[in-house]
């Protein structure tokens, strides 16, 4: 958030003050006073006020949730109108969830022939679409008209009255297909298809079975696959090389998938097996032998009969196993048990970038493993007691050069994190993230603890810090002493009237100052919930 | 009584109850970060950003809410329309001001962190914008209309279904 400097405005001088002497925070705040209606006329005030509305992703929301959430009914007339407009401002999602509930008459073709119209007329990248519970009438005629160019289609929702099976699925340029919770097509034709996913869960949670010999395996460049159970992997003639495959199986049938995994070894570079059975005891093994996988990422299904043994090594109880091999240069785990994993933490000789999460003993693990390779060390606590065990200037290290830490939820937590980082004498990168202080309401990291951070790793150029917005404010007055390597400052707070304070304390600085405003919404601060609107990203990300 | 001494942008101090300058979440920070004592007699907050017609203004409305719960937080529904129809008869009182001081409680409501003033502020000039047209608005808060022509037609047709309500 960029400061704005009438924030803290002189006001002894004689003028007076106008309304355009208002921050944009304090223009946001009387702006999210007004309904509809009132933000969409104030948007034609003057320019400042538009950008300010309709940049702000609160109040736009306001404006294209209008369709979702309003529970009005309309007639087909109101509707039409009311949509037509819609679509000339916004045309990201097709807004008719519900919309049967929502019109008055019954629907006929011709509602729906104009509703489709307008939205094919108005959709701004005819080639990546995404629909979600939308009639099939809609999705046709789309289909119908840009089946030939179109690249990237997602479908999500369909229903057993209105489902997608029967649909042409015909698309000669089409990259990438992802369709969730839908039927499965009965013919598709895709030949340049890389990307798949399909899920489909059933209500009591049965995930629905693609056949794969059928399905799947015809799509020669399919590249990346992502799907729920797979019972029977095909046990030859696969001719397509996968580089990223993804699956879902309960019920995995051990021997085709290694056979499978096998016929893929020479390009297989992810893999991710969610659900995967406990008692498939030796799976990692077979993993680590027979290809070249960098990443894999294994989340056990939880057996509730499966009683914990001593003797059970890192197959119980796995969470989520995430193991890049040869070199293994990072190192993802989430799990339950420390003393599981500490013999594949010392293979890992060249391990350069480790997550800890959501683990008892996390002292074992200082303990007994070697980190002296250790550039990036990421921490999710949730027993900061475990650390205060153990000799912290026995842990090697000397050569991280970025801690990130999260979740700290106690007091103890943070003297043991201070007492860590305090031996990091190279820390660049310091990244205190999420501190728990909305729950407790109560700031237990003191100021003193960040001094003796700054002390003791001066050469901290990057630091990220989020909550506490009273000890923030106090801090602001010493950092500039404290520390005077420090280039970037990134601090996320949940006051908004904070920011000005700490702002004004930074005047002066020489470092680059971020300052997010993160607002509640439950523990979750916006810049997240923004993004689960940016529907294409996954699919460029992929590309 | 604790008390507190508070200095506006031109000099003057004020002395006002300690509870009432609390009210200040500003204050309260600078209370405790700074060590400034309570209890030292010739403490003085000092408040340069806010003069003392201003701040004659926010200790009289502290005073009059100083014993109101404090809102909860939790409650704050981003997507929810806020309601501008409950401000009290004391507060509507209060705020019968010209706009130039209106503002100017509004600054430093913000600086203060005084959230229930800026909030009934806030809802004072939403409750000025709202019913009127873009061009009723402009002359209530006298703001030039930076739209060219074609700006402004294009900005209308978007927004045609408003005026229907």
């Amino acid at each position: 958030m960029a400061f704005d400097e009438k924030t803290s405005v002189r006001i002894n001088d004689m003028t007076e003050l106008s309304i355009d002497d208002l921050s944009n925070d304090i223009l946001l705040v009387i702006f999210n006073f007004l309904d509809k209606g009132g933000l969409k006329r104030a948007a034609r005030v003057c320019q400042r006020w538009k950008e300010l509305i309709t940049n702000s992703k609160t109040l736009t929301q306001r404006l294209t949730l209008f369709f979702s959430t309003d529970e009005r009914t309309y007639s087909v007339n109101e509707y039409i109108i009311q949509f037509n407009k819609f679509l000339e401002t916004k045309a990201a999602e097709f807004p008719c969830r519900n919309l049967k509930a929502r019109i008055k008459e019954p629907r006929t073709m011709e509602i729906w022939d104009h509703l489709i119209d307008s939205f094919i007329k108005f959709v701004k990248d005819p080639l990546k679409v995404y629909f979600s519970s939308v009639s099939i009438p809609v999705v046709h005629r789309y289909i119908e008209t840009y089946a030939s160019t179109l690249t990237h289609l997602i479908l999500n929702y369909d229903s057993d009255e209105n489902s997608i099976q029967d649909l042409p699925f015909e698309f000669p340029n089409l990259v990438s297909l992802h369709l969730n919770q839908t039927h499965i097509p009965k013919s598709l034709i895709a030949p340049n298809l890389k990307d798949f996913k399909y899920y489909k869960t059933l209500k009591n949670g049965t995930p629905i079975t693609l056949n794969f010999d059928e399905f799947v395996v015809k799509y020669l460049n399919l590249n990346k696959l992502d799907t729920c159970c797979i019972p029977e992997l095909p046990h030859s003639d696969v001719k397509f090389q996968l580089t990223n495959l993804k699956i879902t199986t309960p019920e995995l049938n051990q021997i085709t998938f290694k056979s499978f995994i096998i016929s893929q070894q020479k390009s297989l570079k992810y893999l991710e097996i969610r659900e995967l059975d406990l008692e498939y005891r030796d799976f990692v093994d077979i993993i680590i032998k027979h290809t070249r996988i960098e990443s894999l990422w294994l989340t056990a299904r939880y057996n509730t009969n499966h009683k914990p043994q001593e003797t059970d090594d890192f197959n119980y109880s796995i969470k989520k196993l995430r193991i890049c091999l040869w070199p293994v240069r990072s190192f993802y785990v989430e799990w339950p048990h420390a003393e599981h994993i500490i013999g594949l933490l010392n293979k890992f000789r060249g391990l350069e970038h480790l997550q800890l999460m959501t683990m008892d003993r996390i002292d074992m693990i200082f303990d007994q493993v070697d980190f002296s390779c250790l550039k990036i060390m990421e921490l999710y606590f949730k027993k900061g007691n475990d650390l205060k065990r153990f000799d912290f200037a026995q842990i090697q290290l000397q050569n991280l050069e970025e801690l990130k830490i999260y979740e700290i939820n106690e007091s103890i937590d943070v003297e043991n994190l201070v007492k860590i980082a305090s031996f990091c004498s190279n820390l660049k990168i310091l990244n205190l993230g999420k501190l728990n202080y909305i729950i407790k309401r109560t700031e237990f990291i003191k100021l003193s603890h960040l001094e003796i951070i700054f002390k003791y790793s001066p050469n901290i150029v990057d630091f990220v810090i989020e909550g506490c917005a009273n000890l923030l404010s106090s801090f602001m007055f010493n950092i500039k002493t404290v520390n005077s390597n420090l280039q970037r400052l990134k601090v996320g707070v949940y006051c908004d009237n904070k920011i000005p304070i700490m702002l004004a304390k930074l005047q002066g600085s020489k470092f680059v100052c971020d300052v997010h405003h993160y607002k509640i919404i439950g523990m979750k601060p916006t810049k997240w919930y923004e993004e689960e609107f940016d529907y294409f990203k996954n699919i460029s990300d992929s590309d | 009584m604790q008390t507190i001494k508070l200095q506006s942008s031109d000099n003057e101090i004020f002395e006002c109850d300690l509870a009432v300058a609390k009210c200040s979440a500003t204050i309260r920070t600078m209370l405790e970060d700074l060590g400034i004592d309570e209890n030292s007699e010739d403490e003085v907050v000092p408040l340069p950003n806010v003069n003392s017609a201003i701040l004659r203004k926010v200790i009289q409305f502290c005073t009059y809410h100083k014993d109101d719960p404090v809102p909860s937080s939790t409650d704050d529904d981003e997507n929810k329309e806020k309601r501008t129809d409950d401000i009290t008869s004391w507060d509507a009182d209060f705020l019968k001001v010209d706009q130039g001081t209106l503002f100017e409680l509004i600054l430093a409501a913000n600086y203060l962190d005084i959230r229930s003033l800026l909030d009934v502020t806030c809802k004072t000039v939403a409750n000025m914008i709202k019913g009127k047209t873009p061009d009723e608005i402009r002359k209530t808060f006298n703001i030039k209309n930076d739209f060219t022509p074609a700006e402004e037609e294009q900005v209308r047709k978007e927004n045609t279904w408003c005026e229907e309500k």
